[in-house]
């Protein structure tokens, strides 16, 4: 896979090379509206949100055809309760806790976002940086929404002010997202199986009969 | 409730959402209302029957445009709408615990719900702060109706917010009032719903905020901003309307024993009674009718048709109504005025002024 670059717009790559750029760039879990912005942002436009809506399913089905067949699949974040969580896009070759979605990690999943967003844009990478472009439009929606981000609305957001803002939010989370993650990601590895692992549990019980079965998740 | 039942006769029943729910409190004193969703009648299928089909229900676009505006506002793990929950209550920034609990099966979300509510409210520490579209139970009159309230967001000094998310516009600080009392009664039935829940769970009702935070976009941008809206008074409606509907045999026994609202559907389900004798079953019942009706009832034509054809003041709108106390009719009132008709007792009053202001027209006119 071809990485980097700027968006010539004329490379053939297909909607699934597209979301795994823009989840490679990200390394979190993300929703397809967040993967198409990052990939009009840094990438060039051309992906739609609404292009990512089966394509986990597609996937899915080529792994239970020949599993493991490619060198990555886009998969399911997996929730508490081991179920695929509803409208996140992850990369199978991620580690599991990476792939585990916590009482915290949506907030994590968000900053840490705006982090990786921020860096590249400070690193450059022929990324237009302009106060109009994509890039910094993306990062000022991000900004207005961390603690000490974004003065009000004035001028595009200063990177480096925003990595500043959001790992310092990101500080007071981490600690325990990590140890939920971890958690879940220990009973995922031990009661799935692969393509459970990758795609998801089906959802039976409550939370109550798990309480009945094994140790809180929370 | 046999009697109910018998109401509404072979018809399956229809299960309450918030929206009708709320309307309830809309329209407190309309018996024929309150008797209709008592019983569980689907009075869409009612009013169309009746050849009075009221163009009801949210328009495609409006739905698109709530729905579009609900997922930026829950996009990104909530960015949004911690922001605002910050700013507005002071949220700490520790507390960003969200819960999917669409997550679940659609048949499990109650029973999640109620777990996870009961972990909350049973442990200060530890547990969510955002529940995203959990699942209520109301019980309306013998059946409970499900109900899905936005977010609920908790952990504010212990409390259970609701958060309602509506895509009207709040311009300049304002927004357009009928909406908004909509919005507020639509929020108080999940506040009263989630209430229940926490009396039923052995906890405290009262740590459920009366104060619902409200959600619209600002200005003519598509930026969310949120507001603290009062439920009390429409809880008060509503609590009361629901007492009333428990109360119902009252109504009941003022009817005659044959009469039914039944449709007595065909095995195709489509209604096979006469539309003559269903009206004239319905017109036994005393309806309330107010133009606000039109925007929260389904038989609203039905019984505006009703009231032209009575002549009664309750079209002129509810204000010209309760001015117009005691008299019943648009031709009373204005034979009252020209002096062509002698007010009855208790009517003097009125007749005085409604005279007078005849009166003025005519010098007006002159």
């Amino acid at each position: 896979m071809r990485r980097g670059g700027g968006g010539d717009g004329l490379r053939l790559v297909t909607v699934r090379e597209q979301a795994h750029q823009a989840l490679t760039l990200l390394g979190v879990p993300a929703q397809p509206r967040l993967i198409a912005a990052v990939r009009e942002a840094f990438f060039g436009g051309g992906l739609r949100g609404a292009q990512l809506t089966s394509l986990r399913r597609d996937e899915e089905r080529s792994f239970a055809s020949s599993p493991y067949g490619r060198p990555y699949y886009l998969c399911a974040a997996l929730t508490d309760r081991l179920s695929p969580a509803r409208g996140l896009l992850a990369v199978s070759t991620w580690p599991l806790e990476q792939r585990m979605v916590g009482p915290l990690s949506p907030r994590v999943h968000f900053l840490t976002c705006a982090v990786a967003v921020a860096e590249r844009m400070t690193a450059g990478h022929g990324v237009d940086a302009g106060p109009d472009s994509g890039a910094a439009r993306l990062l000022a929606r991000m900004a207005r929404n961390i603690p000490g981000g974004a003065d009000l609305d004035i001028g595009p957001p200063d990177p480096a002010r925003v990595i500043e803002a959001a790992r310092a939010e990101l500080a007071v989370h981490a600690e325990r997202d990590t140890r939920d993650r971890a958690e879940l990601a220990g009973r995922a590895a031990a009661q799935l199986g692969d393509r459970a692992r990758l795609f998801g549990a089906a959802t039976l019980s409550t939370i109550g009969d798990r309480a009945a079965t094994g140790p809180p998740a929370i | 409730m046999n009697r109910l039942d018998a109401l509404r006769g072979t018809t399956p029943p229809k299960p309450h959402d918030a929206r009708a729910i709320a309307a309830l409190a809309a329209n407190p004193g309309c018996a024929r209302r309150a008797l209709l969703d008592g019983a569980g009648i689907d009075k869409d299928a009612t009013a169309r029957h009746l050849g009075f089909p009221a163009p009801f229900g949210q328009s495609p676009f409006a739905i698109t445009r709530g729905n579009a505006f609900e997922a930026l506002v829950k996009a990104d793990g909530c960015a949004e709408l911690l922001r605002m929950l910050r700013e507005l209550l002071e949220l700490p920034v520790a507390e960003v615990a969200y819960h999917d609990v669409e997550n679940v099966g659609a048949h499990l979300r109650h029973a999640h719900t109620r777990a996870l509510f009961d972990r909350a409210a049973r442990d200060e520490h530890d547990s969510g702060t955002i529940y995203d579209h959990p699942l209520l139970g109301l019980e309306i009159a013998g059946h409970v109706a499900y109900l899905e309230p936005d977010v609920v967001a908790f952990q504010l000094g212990g409390r259970f917010h609701i958060v309602e998310i509506k895509s009207f516009a709040v311009i300049d600080g304002q927004a357009d009032p009928a909406a908004v009392a909509a919005a507020a009664r639509q929020a108080a039935v999940y506040v009263l719903a989630l209430r229940r829940m926490l009396r039923e769970l052995g906890h405290d009702p009262l740590r459920v905020a009366h104060d619902v935070v409200l959600v619209c976009p600002e200005n003519f941008a598509n930026r969310p901003v949120a507001t603290l809206v009062d439920v009390r008074r429409q809880l008060a409606v509503l609590e009361r309307q629901l007492s009333r509907m428990t109360g119902l045999d009252r109504l009941v026994e003022g009817l005659p024993e044959e009469l039914t609202f039944d449709l007595l559907p065909g095995e195709d389900g489509l209604p096979t009674r006469p539309a003559a004798e269903l009206a004239d079953a319905l017109r036994r019942t005393t309806a309330r009718y107010a133009p606000d009706c039109l925007s929260t009832c389904d038989l609203c034509f039905f019984c505006r048709d009703e009231a032209r054809q009575e002549g009664a003041c309750d079209l002129l709108g509810r204000q010209v109504r309760d001015e117009l106390g005691g008299v019943a009719s648009v031709e009373e009132a204005l034979g009252l005025a020209d002096g062509t008709r002698a007010p009855a007792e208790g009517q003097e009053e009125i007749a005085r002024l409604l005279r007078n202001a005849e009166r003025l027209r005519r010098e007006c006119l002159a």
